[in-house]
């Protein structure tokens, strides 16, 4: 990790915020086409935002615990 | 168009020139390689065939469907990105190896019985494990010895199936084949042959230890033709075949992982593709007419995005010589034009719209929902934001953002700047007009990917996706990179190899020469002085107990012949 990425949030990510506010009042004034098999879940105003955002979270935390698990000091092999 | 030319033959008459020629002429003869191979593919018909007579086998060298048009259309805009690509490469092995290696491909999904796709299927192995090797390093030559262990495993599965299976009075010519039912004699050894080569989980490390040992060009030209080889092979064997469901659910999930801690971006690449082939194979596995199509579109956007990506990394690689995460960073500036191209395939293989991903992948999670498959839409739905994770932010964000690296660096030659392009305007290309694309697949299509609810869906998964990557960065809990090696199942091969390499360097090599010696040195010695031993006129006894043993055991022989009758 490099020390910038600790850095105040720059204009890109003000935009991103920005981006995302729009995208999820939109389920407030647009009626989604939902699936059938998936209506009480997916009909959810803000779904698909949490799942993304949730998911990417526990993607990141579990990947911490598969590297605790599986990483080794490079050049494992070569031994 | 050329009409009446079997599309491979350009192929080895390509390569052969090419072994002779050096210089522009070499380089004339690679490009105009695939192009011939193209015009005479689009000369070929729906239905027509190409058959040979050889050595009393009646070989259907060719057989044109719109699923094989398809693949061998897709190897060839593959083969002419590549050679592009790799047009200021100067090792005669590499050039040779890659047409080869695209006619193998071609090849084989063109072939139109089981003997001309294991001619193929095992010429794509060998051809390819020659790329590897091509880089010339430690490494490579040691990786690609490794990759074709597995190839030929590959290949030898394929041959037993194909054996039993004729055996059993199955046909070989694939069109009276049809789909092969895994319970079906040698179907099981011929599903493993293709499992193999499209990297099931377990079977996959093969393609994590090779892809990113290869050369910058290499790797290219192998992340297009095997892999998705497999995928053609399910797709015309075994579509509908439920066991591909789990098999590819799994294929989605655990790479994404991996992606987030894995250093060597090619080598995050490589486990992105393993998750990308998943989403096929889901597919493949429901195997309605949606889900195929689906699965096929996918494989076809997939050569070009993951080709696209391999290209700007290998384009990183041949610059600055670093490929690693942790060695990268802050390249754009030097970089502009590669950074865009990149930027073209990470959106293509997240799905934004507008690009290619986003109108096949979608295809195989509708079709998973229309079949009821809720949970697995649920887990694909979690993988979709794990490829915005790895392939659609880690990549181009480690390479061309975050730090800067102080790497010297430029933009790379103008033919690599001049595939990328081609392969990023294709990304576009589809993702604008899917009509185009889906015209070609197997099965007539009747799906819309721009809906409204469609576009903003995606939208909001991949925003609040990439969020909360920046949430995680800002706050520190996203792993940084590290130079690590990460273990994966191949530690039990290699590990596994290594011990059976001890087991036969000592144990048993060991016995065998202290047998050996008892044998030849110590035993005829013993022999000679037993054999002097025996006086020239043996006692009484002896003649005495020697027809006792005889008559003991004919005896016993009787005995045994009576009671095991």
């Amino acid at each position: 990790m490099s020390a910038d990425s600790h850095a105040a949030p720059s204009r890109i990510h003000w935009w991103l915020v920005g981006a995302c506010m729009v995208v999820f009042a939109a389920d407030f004034f647009y009626h989604r086409h939902l699936e059938p098999a998936v209506e009480q879940i997916e009909g959810i105003p803000g779904f698909y935002p949490i799942y993304g955002f949730i998911g990417i979270a526990l993607l990141i935390l579990l990947s911490r615990l598969l590297r605790a698990a599986v990483s080794r000091k490079d050049g494992y092999y070569d031994d | 168009m050329i009409e009446g030319l079997y599309p491979v033959l350009p192929f080895i008459v390509g390569a052969i020139l090419c072994s002779i020629l050096g210089g522009v002429p070499r380089k004339v003869i690679a490009l105009a390689t695939p192009v011939v191979g193209l015009l005479a593919l689009l000369g070929l018909p729906d239905g027509s065939s190409f058959a040979l007579s050889f050595l009393g086998f009646d070989l259907v060298l060719a057989e044109v469907d719109k699923l094989s048009f398809l693949f061998a259309l897709l190897f060839h805009i593959a083969a002419v990105i590549g050679v592009i690509y790799a047009l200021h490469v100067k090792s005669r092995l590499e050039t040779c190896s890659a047409l080869l290696y695209a006619g193998s491909a071609i090849g084989t999904v063109l072939a139109g019985d089981l003997v001309t796709l294991f001619v193929g299927w095992e010429l794509l192995a060998l051809t390819s494990a020659f790329i590897v090797w091509a880089r010339n390093d430690d490494r490579s030559l040691a990786t690609g010895g490794r990759y074709l262990v597995f190839q030929v495993l590959s290949g030898l599965s394929l041959l037993v199936g194909l054996l039993i299976h004729h055996q059993a009075g199955g046909s070989l010519t694939i069109s009276e084949l049809g789909v092969l039912d895994l319970a079906s004699p040698g179907a099981l050894w011929i599903f493993l042959a293709f499992g193999i080569k499209a990297g099931f989980p377990l079977l996959h490390t093969w393609l994590i230890d090779t892809y990113p040992a290869a050369s910058a060009t290499g790797a290219v030209f192998l992340s297009a033709f095997t892999t998705k080889t497999a995928v053609y092979a399910l797709a015309r064997f075994f579509p509908g075949t439920e066991e591909l469901i789990l098999i590819g659910a799994v294929m989605t999930l655990f790479p994404i992982f991996y992606a987030v801690i894995e250093n060597d971006l090619r080598k995050v690449l490589s486990y992105s593709m393993i998750n990308q082939i998943g989403f096929m194979v889901v597919g493949i596995g429901i195997g309605t007419e949606l889900a195929v199509n689906g699965a096929v579109a996918h494989a076809f956007n997939d050569v070009l995005f993951k080709g696209l990506l391999f290209m700007s990394m290998g384009a990183v690689l041949h610059v600055t010589g670093k490929s690693c995460g942790t060695d990268l960073g802050g390249l754009w500036r030097k970089m502009p034009i590669t950074t865009v191209l990149c930027l073209v395939g990470a959106a293509s293989i997240s799905a934004v719209p507008l690009f290619s991903g986003f109108v096949s992948k979608s295809m195989v999670m509708a079709a998973a929902l229309q079949e009821g498959h809720t949970y697995l839409w649920f887990l694909l739905l979690f993988a979709s934001a794990g490829v915005l994770e790895h392939a659609g932010i880690k990549i181009p964000y480690f390479a061309f953002f975050a730090h800067d690296s102080k790497l010297e660096a430029k933009e790379p030659p103008v033919n690599m700047l001049l595939a990328m392009t081609i392969g990023a305007g294709l990304c576009i290309f589809i993702g604008c007009r899917p009509d185009v694309l889906y015209s070609l697949l197997p099965a007539t299509v009747d799906y819309m990917p721009y809906t409204t609810t469609h576009v903003l869906t995606q939208l909001q998964l991949l925003l609040f996706a990439s969020l909360s990557v920046v949430v995680l960065m800002k706050s520190g809990i996203y792993p940084p990179e590290l130079v690590r090696e990460n273990l994966d199942f191949d530690v039990f091969y290699r590990k596994g190899g290594r011990l059976l390499g001890w087991i036969i360097n000592n144990p048993i090599a060991r016995g065998m020469t202290a047998l050996s010696r008892m044998v030849l040195d110590e035993a005829p010695a013993k022999l000679l002085h037993l054999v002097q031993k025996i006086p020239a006129h043996p006692p009484v006894h002896w003649q005495m107990v020697l027809p006792g043993l005889l008559l003991l055991l004919a005896l016993l022989a009787f005995l045994f012949a009576n009671l095991f009758q």
